[in-house]
């Protein structure tokens, strides 16, 4: 009973520094779609600047010739300090591109809709930039949600 | 003042308060701190699997999804008071039971349901918040005080 009862602390310590030592790379889809019609080179751009940062873990972004939309995850330890962070970002982006309309997100729910949007870009899903822009839309309304 | 305490006391009732403390069962802090723990954590980690099940299959994000995971949670909580689960879950595991909001529900409805053969008015509805009132009251209270010190420290401490 006793020798099952230590080695349920070592598993439950173990368990612990497995999950202090997630140092995974940046995961940024990097390649340029295949649609020509709506450029997605700012997108690239963004992406390539956040994975930059050493505390990104993922970024999907995605434009038009108006607007810019990032979603990035970040290190667990630096979840306490994502609004600063998100204002670093979006402070950085609005440098680079100064005349667009910059919305920057850390929320899980935005990260798969952008990934969703990069995917059907990529795969000829979406035709023109006014349904593109209705999408993105939809994705600044949500992260704009309170309750 | 032990001492003034204990001359108030008859000598046969202090004998037995002696007899009292050599056989007294210790409580087992360490145990009750490691059960309270697994067993909040465990209430937690549902709470994250519904917060993740409604960012998934809904259009909640993680900040709009957190009200419906405190609405769910209470509402199991409801059906765990009432079949008599929740009770035993907290006579095992303690705190682990009452801090996170589950337990906050548990107050609601337990006393609900105790006061029920005393009508619905008068009964279940001013007794409701017997237990519970005074978390929302301090909670209110501490939250004013925290938010406070917050403002004064970002006004005029600069972090």
């Amino acid at each position: 009973m006793r020798i099952s009862i230590r080695f349920f602390y070592v598993l439950l310590i173990a368990f612990m520094l497995f999950g202090c030592s997630n140092q995974s790379k940046t995961k940024a889809d990097l390649s340029n779609p295949k649609n020509t019609a709506i450029d997605q080179t700012m997108a690239i751009e963004a992406k390539k600047k956040i994975a930059s940062y050493k505390e990104t873990t993922v970024v999907h972004a995605v434009n038009t010739s108006k607007k810019l939309f990032v979603a990035f995850d970040i290190k667990h330890r630096n979840k306490l300090t994502f609004k600063q962070i998100l204002e670093k970002r979006k402070k950085a982006l609005k440098k680079q591109f100064p005349d667009k309309e910059i919305e920057v997100s850390t929320d899980q729910k935005l990260l798969m809709e952008t990934e969703k949007i990069e995917k059907q870009l990529k795969d000829d899903k979406i035709k023109s930039e006014k349904a593109l822009d209705k999408k993105m839309e939809a994705l600044i309304k949500l992260s704009r949600k309170k309750t | 003042m032990a001492d003034k305490k204990n001359k108030t006391i008859p000598p046969e009732a202090q004998q037995y308060q002696q007899l009292q403390q050599k056989h007294e069962l210790k409580r087992p802090i360490f145990k009750n701190c490691l059960k309270a723990f697994l067993v909040g954590g465990l209430i937690c980690l549902i709470g994250q699997l519904i917060t993740t099940f409604y960012i998934h299959v809904f259009n909640f994000t993680e900040q709009t999804a957190g009200n419906p995971t405190v609405a769910t949670l209470i509402f199991l909580t409801m059906l765990c008071t009432g079949f008599g689960f929740y009770d035993r879950i907290g006579q095992f595991a303690g705190a682990g039971t009452a801090v996170p909001v589950t337990g906050f529900g548990n107050a609601v409805i337990s006393s609900a349901i105790e006061h029920k053969t005393e009508g619905y008015i008068l009964g279940v509805g001013a007794n409701m918040l017997k237990l519970a009132g005074p978390v929302i009251v301090y909670g209110v209270f501490s939250a004013f005080v925290i938010g406070l010190i917050k403002t004064i420290l970002v006004q005029w401490g600069g972090f």
